[in-house]
Formats: structure tokens, sequence, C-alpha cells
């Protein structure tokens, strides 16, 4: 009866020797494979212009409806074919980052990267515009 | 005094009994006694969610049961009816959240039937090797978390560890962690990152020991057996009239896994052992899943042989805008907790008519009542623990 018990004790004894295996997580910030699926970001290309054509892909292919786009004529300066997204917001309250819109979009102008802390104090905030969804070059 | 106790006691008085028994006999006489309601959960940490049960008590034993549920309903069903059949993967998802590549791959097998899509075969490796991988890992936190509700802390924390691992693999591999989405109709997602089959072949060779180390904590245990053996039986012809299927029934002595007896996928081509134990209890239980992690872990394995050995496309030709002939399927796999089947109504659009899914869960916890009667209460978390329900699947 007390040798399994023994046993048991015996592991647990010898984890105390062990590397601990938690990480300290505000502390130390922990590495996501490169797939992630996190914050969205909208891309421009080399130039600096957005990359999105308003082509309203990744808006119906969304299974949450997370996503509301609409978009206008655009001088060649602003936009290689001519139209651009004006509003393009993803709802955070909404959106199940499943990463269709990355897999529907035709010109690689959405994409989900690895950042991953997402939360906010103000629901208002999880809406996410243009602003903030932006590539910075 | 009432007259009827009055009475009692001048008989009782006139047998010759002494004062102090006569008082104590028409006492109990006169004590009723009457059933307890006591409502158990939804916000029970050992209901592993938001189940309810409302026990009947005689004592410490229970009586009756009651299960109510509904608390995470989400109408997976009717959202279904508006989506596409690709939007329908990612809600799949947040069925058994525990097991979310099994979730899908029940459901993409049944669309490629209802199309006859045939499937790249390198795909369909990738398939059931997640599949494998989201078994061990859905049953590594029922193994942590039954432990821990009976009272072993200590496998709780090992057990998580090693999910950890599993998940690790996961989120490399699909970018999600729990709800993967990774499975297509078709094929899968994407191909396997760089690396992952040896990470996979590395995972393979610590889990056995893993499980070793388990064992030496629970297996021979004296409060683990003592707490488990004997308790919540359930017998295999119960077991089948209410329609328990998965580990819940093996550990009954009933040979029945989909994957033996109705071969999909690649499964018929892999060589694994069913785990079947006759104890009908709890430790039973255990034990089925406790051996279901080992033979996963060997179906892992050889999909690691093979893929290291193969290259190929891993998506079959289907059109973007995916129509289903008209028609209806229904299609029924292995999931970690049982049989899962998704039964598909197409009208030729490109969204489902109807979708019915049979989740495991929902079917194994009408057994519950029947394993608990007359046991104690506290046993009551050991059968919840043993049946391994996940509220997402039974409320949808
Ligand atoms: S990740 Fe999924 S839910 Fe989120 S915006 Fe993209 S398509 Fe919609
Ligand atoms: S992000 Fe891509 S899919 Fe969405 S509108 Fe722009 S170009 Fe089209």
């Amino acid at each position: 009866m007390v040798g399994p018990l023994l046993k048991g004790l015996k592991i647990t004894f010898s984890h105390l020797f062990k590397p601990a295996f938690t990480v300290k997580y505000p502390y130390e910030k922990i590495e996501v494979a490169p797939r992630w699926r996190g914050k969205h970001v909208l891309r421009v290309d080399e130039e600096g212009r957005e990359k999105c054509c308003y082509c309203g892909l990744c808006e119906a292919v969304c299974p949450a409806n997370a996503i509301r786009i609409y978009g206008e004529e655009a001088p060649l300066e602003k936009s290689d074919v001519g139209k651009i997204a004006v509003i393009y917001e993803i709802d955070y309250r909404r959106c199940i980052f499943c990463g269709y819109c990355e897999e529907a979009c035709p010109r690689g102008a959405i994409e989900l990267t690895t950042f991953y802390e997402l939360a906010e104090p103000e629901r208002e905030k999880l809406l996410q515009t243009k602003e903030t969804l932006l590539e910075k070059r | 005094m009432a007259v009827k106790e009055e009475q009692q006691f001048k008989e009782l008085m006139a047998k010759g009994t002494s004062l102090g028994q006569v008082d104590e006999d028409i006492m109990r006489q006169n004590i009723r006694t009457q059933d307890l309601w006591v409502n158990m959960g939804p916000q029970h940490p050992s209901t592993h969610g938001v189940l309810r049960l409302i026990l009947a008590l005689q004592g410490e034993r229970i009586v009756d049961t009651e299960i109510v549920i509904g608390y995470l309903h989400r109408g997976t069903e009717k959202l279904a009816e508006a989506r596409t059949y690709h939007q329908i993967i990612p809600l799949t998802d947040r069925l058994d959240y525990l097991a979310s590549p099994a979730m899908n791959f029940g459901y993409v097998l049944a669309v490629e039937k209802l199309a006859g899509i045939e499937v790249p075969e390198r795909a369909e490796y990738i398939r059931v090797l997640m599949a494998e991988l989201a078994r061990i890992s859905s049953h590594l936190l029922w193994l942590a978390t039954h432990a821990l509700d009976i009272g072993a802390m200590t496998v709780f924390l090992y057990c998580f560890r090693e999910r950890e691992m599993v998940l690790d693999l996961f989120e490399m591999a699909t970018g999600g962690r729990l709800t993967t989405s990774y499975y297509r109709i078709g094929g899968v997602a994407h191909d396997l990152p760089e690396g992952f089959l040896d990470k996979v072949k590395e995972f393979c060779e610590i889990f056995p020991k893993r499980v070793q180390d388990y064992d030496d904590l629970l297996y021979s245990n004296r409060i683990w057996l003592s707490r488990t053996v004997n308790v919540a039986k359930i017998s295999a012809e119960k077991g089948l009239a209410l329609g328990l299927s998965g580990p819940s029934i093996r550990g009954s002595g009933v040979n029945w896994d989909l994957r033996r007896a109705n071969p999909y996928s690649v499964y018929d081509k892999l060589d694994f052992e069913v785990a079947v134990f006759d104890g009908c209890d709890v430790y039973a239980r255990y034990l089925v899943r406790r051996k279901e992690m080992l033979e996963s872990c060997k179906i892992v394995k050889q999909c690691v042989e093979y893929l290291e050995k193969t290259e190929g496309p891993v998506m079959a030709k289907v059109p973007k805008v995916f129509k289903p002939p008209a028609g209806e399927v229904y299609f029924a796999t292995e999931a970690p907790k049982g049989e899962l089947g998704y039964y598909i109504v197409s009208d030729g659009s490109n969204k489902p008519y109807r979708l019915k899914i049979r989740t495991p869960s929902f079917a194994n916890l009408i057994a519950l009542p029947e394993m608990v009667k007359g046991q104690m209460v506290a046993d009551v978390i050991a059968a919840i623990g043993s049946i391994d329900v996940v509220l997402g699947e039974v409320d949808r």
C-alpha cells in the first residue's frame, strides 16, 4: 500500500530539481510561431501605396461578419489599380481570428501578424480602423 | 404530546420498557426522512464548464439525477444554415474546443462524401496526424482535470505540461492553439511547416515516458483505486441502449471504434490496437483513455514516417464557389469523446439547408443518471470526469 505512494512521491520530489516550465508572462514574452493568427495588418507596397483594391472578397468570406469596407476611386499615386478602401474596419469584438480574410485576399493586402496582446480596457477600442491596421513604413 | 405518541407511550410502558428507552423508540418511529434536492453547478469547478445537475439525495446516496443543459448554447446548427460550406469549418472548431482538428475532420469528411471529392493522400495523412494529436491533447486534459477533481493535483500539472507541447505543435502548423481551423474541404489549409515533423518525432519520443510518470502516480495508487474501482458502473447493454460511444463504452467491454469498425480516411492502412477494458467502472474508462493516448502516439509515428517520405499536393481541386449536389449525407467519425456525426442536407446551393451534429458528449451525458444511481455524492464527480464531457459540444 505504501509502495505506490512512495513511487509517486519520488516523481514529485525529482521534479524539484528540474528547471521550471512556467513562463513569467508579462515580464517574459512568449515567442509564437510565424503562422500565428494575431492582429491584422493592411500591407502597403514599395511606393507606400495601399495594396488593398477594394475587391470585397475578405468581407464576403469572413464567417463572423467582422469586416466592413467601403471603397472609392483613387488617383494612381494612391493605388496602382485606381481603387482604395476608404473605410476598412475589423471589429475585434466579432473577429474569431480564423485567417480566412488573409486566405481570400488576391493581393496579399490583409495579413494576420504574430502580435497577440489585444486586450483593451474599453470595448470601443476593439474596433480596428484603417489608422490602426495600416502598416507603418 | 400528540395523541398517537401518547398511545405509543402507554403501550411501551405496559410492556415494561425503561423510560429512556421508551423516549428513544417513540422518536425513532416518528422521524420521517425526505429527499434532499441539491444543485450542482453550473459554476461548480468539477462540472467541466457549465453543466448543472440537480441531485436528489437520501443522506449521502443519490436517488435521482436531473441534467440541466443549455448554458453554452450558441445555435451552431442554425448559424450553419446562413454560412457557406467553407465558413462552417471555424464553427465546428468551437464544438469540442479541446480537440478542434477532430471536429473539423468529421465535417470536411461529410462534405467531401456529399460532393464526391477525392482528397490527396498526403493531405489525408496530415489530417490523421492532426486528429490523433488532438486525441492525445484531449485525453491529456481529461486526465489532468479528472485527477484534479478526485484530488491528485500533481498529475494535473504534469499533463498540462505535455498538452502544452501538443498545442505548440498545433500553433506551428496551423497558427491557432485551440481553434485551429486547419482542415479545408478537399485537404488542409497549408502544408506542414519545415521542422514540424522533427518536433512531432521528439514529442513521440518523450510522451510514452511521461505516460509512465502518470502511471507511477495513479495506476496502482491506493487512493486513486478506491475512488475509481467499482464506481459509477454501467453495463454494456445499458450503455449501448443509452447510446454511449467512444472510450466510455469501450470501458464496458464493447469493442466499437469507428476507426476500425468503419475505417475512414487512411485508418485502414495504419496499425493500432483498439483499447477495450471490461471493468465497466471509472477505472476501466481511465485505462481505455490511457491506452488510447499511447496508441495515438503510435499512429502519429506512422503518419510521420509516411509524410517524411512523400511530397505532393495537400489540396484537391475544389471550386472557389463550392456548391455540392442536392442530397443528404451522414458521416460519423471517432472523435476523442466518441462518435461524432454530421448530417447534412443540401439543396444544391452554397449553404447547407440543414446541418445536424451528433456530438458524443451530449449522448454520453444521458448515461450519467444511470451511472450514479445509488452512489455517493462524491462519486458524481468521478462519474462526470469519467465520461469526459465538454459543454461546448453538449450545448452546441
Ligand atoms: S480573421 Fe476571420 S473572423 Fe477575423 S476578420 Fe478575418 S475572416 Fe473575419
Ligand atoms: S483586403 Fe484584399 S480581399 Fe479585402 S478588399 Fe482589399 S484586396 Fe480585397
